[in-house]
């Protein structure tokens, strides 16, 4: 029964791992940083499995657990901020240097979003798979109505960063 | 936010370079946490033993001699018998763990059969 469940959770895990290999990007900025919090999140997901009765689907459970893992680790390191910072930094300095391409608008409001805070950024992060804001305020534990409000000053900031 | 919106929709598009883990990748991390404690477990046993065999060597025998003139000879028995309880529950600890370490090699083999089994 249990290498049952084993199983099943390994299985389902590959097939959706792209879902946890994008909030790894988001929220660490090396590829130490990132197996780092792959494996953590793996960790917690599969400490919470057996709880998972199946209500919902893997996928939207699983985005619940990793966004929750991703922002309290992100949290207890003061050292990720940091160099959060500093990565806002020499995205100012490229986008003096080069003109606008569509690839370099990309980039540019990639290297924004992950300027902001872990709170926003599990917002962002959602609203960029395409979730509606129903479906972000359950994942988020959020109300919708709170989720619209930030998801729109979220916008504002961006756009703050993107033309200072 | 005309940005945002480019950005979800090559977002969507999938055309991240994402790493790919297999099955087996996956599977191994849920044991590294047990990993992680048979390593902590070692160096601390590996600390015990070195600090008692420092302090065997710091003291020589005419301090021995003298300890139990000043009438330390007590504490010595004390310390002694700490000692003994000291490995002791290295021993326990070391059994503990030894059984830890067996279980997760037994469901490795065990799962490999059946990982192809369902891929091939």
């Amino acid at each position: 029964m249990n290498k049952e469940l084993e199983h099943n959770f390994v299985t389902q895990l590959e097939q959706n791992q792209n879902i946890v290999h994008k909030i790894c990007r988001l929220y660490t900025n090396d590829s130490d940083g990132h197996n780092d919090l792959f494996q953590e999140i793996t960790i917690q997901l599969w400490r919470a499995y057996p709880k998972f009765r199946g209500d919902s689907k893997f996928s939207t459970w699983m985005y619940r657990v990793a966004l929750n893992t991703a922002i309290t680790l992100y949290r207890k390191s003061k050292r990720r901020v940091a160099t959060q910072d500093f990565e806002g930094v020499s995205f100012k300095i490229k986008a003096d240097e080069y003109d606008d391409t569509i690839e370099e608008q990309l980039s540019l409001m990639y290297d924004a979003v992950k300027t902001l805070n872990d709170i926003d950024k599990a917002l962002v992060f959602l609203y960029l798979e395409d979730k509606n804001y129903k479906e972000i305020s359950s994942t988020l534990g959020i109300s919708e109505v709170n989720a619209r409000v930030k998801m729109n000053r979220i916008k504002g900031r961006l756009r703050k960063i993107l033309n200072p | 936010m005309d940005e945002l919106e480019l950005l979800k929709s090559k977002w969507q598009e999938g055309n991240q370079e994402l790493p790919k883990l297999s099955y087996d990748d996956i599977y191994k991390m849920l044991y590294n946490k047990s990993a992680s404690i048979v390593k902590w477990i070692f160096i601390i046993s590996v600390c015990e033993l070195v600090f008692w065999i420092v302090l065997g060597f710091l003291s020589p025998e005419s301090n021995k001699e003298l300890l139990v003139q000043i009438g330390l000879q007590n504490t010595l028995t004390f310390l002694y018998g700490l000692h003994y309880v000291v490995i002791a529950v290295f021993l326990v600890l070391f059994y503990l763990n030894q059984k830890n370490i067996k279980t997760t090699a037994r469901q490795i083999p065990n799962h490999t059969t059946r990982y192809i089994l369902h891929h091939h």
